[in-house]
C-alpha cells in the first residue's frame, strides 16, 4: 500500500511537471524507444547473469524525460528507467536506473540503450562497455 | 506516519536528483567507424572498417610486459572462434614499423595487424596497452578488457554474442 502511495505521489508530481509541455523530437524517441509493458528478460553479456522484470507504467513524460516503472526486479520494492532522447541519434538514449530495496537506494547513470532486432541493448558507462546488457520481450 | 513521509520525500528526491544527471550529460555507444592504418604484412596503407563479423582490437605493443595473459588468451580465442566468424584484429601501439612487424612475425598469430596511429588512439577513447575491446555485429563497442582477471568474461561474452 505504502509503495502505491509513492507511487502516485510520483505519477502526479511527474504529470503536473510536464503540463502543457509538447515536443515533436520526445514523440519521435516515444514511437522508436518504448518499452512495452508486460515481463522482460534482461541477460548481462558479461556475466551471464539472467533476471526478469515487469514493465507496469510505459511512461510518465517529465520535461523529456521518460520514467517506466519497473515491478519484480531483484527484490525491489520500487524500481525503474528513466530515459531522455539523444541529441545525437534517435535509437541512442541517455538513461539511468533508479531501485529502492530494503529501504536503500541504488541509482546508476549514464547508461544507453538502443533498439535492435534481437531487443534492447543496454550499456552500461559513457562508453558503454562496461556491461552489456540485452533486454527481451517475454511473451 | 514520520518514516512514511521522509521516504517518499527521500524517493523524490532521488528521481529528481537522477532526472537532473540524465539531462546534464550525453552518453552514447561507441561505434566502429573507418580508419586508415599501415598494415604490417605489407606496408600499405589499409583502411580498416567493421565487416559484419564479431571483432576483437587487441591493443598492445612488443615492449608490454603485462600483455602476456591477453596475447595468450587471443590466440586461443582466435583458434577456437575463427571458423565460426570472430575477427580478431591486432593493433601495435606507440611501436615503430620494423620493431612491430619483426614481433609479429616471432609472435606466429593474428591475420590482420596494423600500425596504431592518433585517429584509432582517439577512436578508442586512448587506450592502454594490453587492452582487448569486442565489437559486435553491428559495429558497436560492447566490451573492454584491460585487466588479466576480466579475461574469463571475454570469453562467456564471445560465446553469448555469437549465440545471439
Amino acid at each position: 500500500m505504502q509503495n502505491k502511495c509513492t507511487l502516485l505521489i510520483f505519477i502526479l508530481i511527474l504529470s503536473g511537471c510536464s503540463k502543457n509541455k509538447k515536443d515533436e523530437s520526445n514523440d519521435l524517441l516515444h514511437s522508436q524507444m518504448k518499452i512495452p509493458k508486460g515481463k522482460w528478460d534482461i541477460h548481462e553479456l558479461k556475466s551471464g547473469t539472467k533476471n526478469e522484470f515487469n514493465v507496469t507504467t510505459e511512461t510518465i513524460n517529465h520535461d523529456g524525460i521518460l520514467f517506466y516503472k519497473v515491478e519484480g526486479y531483484a527484490d525491489s520494492d520500487v524500481a525503474g528507467f528513466l530515459i531522455q532522447e539523444s541529441k545525437k541519434s534517435p535509437v541512442n538514449a541517455a538513461i539511468s536506473w533508479l531501485m529502492r530495496k530494503q529501504g536503500e537506494f541504488d541509482t546508476e547513470s549514464n547508461l544507453v540503450i538502443r533498439a535492435e532486432d534481437e531487443g534492447l541493448y543496454l550499456g552500461t558507462d559513457t562508453n558503454a562497455i562496461e556491461e552489456t546488457a540485452l533486454l527481451r520481450k517475454l511473451n | 506516519m514520520v518514516t512514511i513521509m521522509l521516504s517518499k520525500i527521500i524517493l523524490l528526491l532521488a528521481l529528481f536528483a537522477t532526472s537532473s544527471l540524465v539531462q546534464a550529460q550525453e552518453s552514447e555507444w561507441l561505434k566502429l567507424e573507418p580508419v586508415s592504418l599501415t598494415s604490417l604484412y605489407n606496408g600499405q596503407i589499409t583502411k580498416f572498417e567493421h565487416d559484419g563479423r564479431l571483432t576483437l582490437v587487441y591493443f598492445f605493443a612488443s615492449w608490454c610486459d603485462t600483455c602476456y595473459s591477453h596475447t595468450q588468451i587471443l590466440k586461443y580465442l582466435e583458434q577456437k572462434y575463427a571458423k565460426l566468424g570472430l575477427r580478431v584484429v591486432l593493433i601495435y601501439l606507440h611501436e615503430p614499423y620494423a620493431e612491430a612487424k619483426r614481433h609479429l612475425e616471432k609472435m606466429g598469430f593474428g591475420r590482420e595487424a596494423f600500425l596504431g596511429n592518433d585517429e584509432i588512439i582517439t577512436n578508442f577513447r586512448n587506450p592502454i596497452a594490453p587492452a582487448i575491446f569486442l565489437i559486435d555485429r553491428k559495429g558497436y563497442l560492447t566490451g573492454r578488457f584491460t585487466e588479466a582477471a576480466q579475461l574469463n568474461d571475454l570469453s562467456q561474452l564471445i560465446t553469448l554474442s555469437m549465440s545471439i
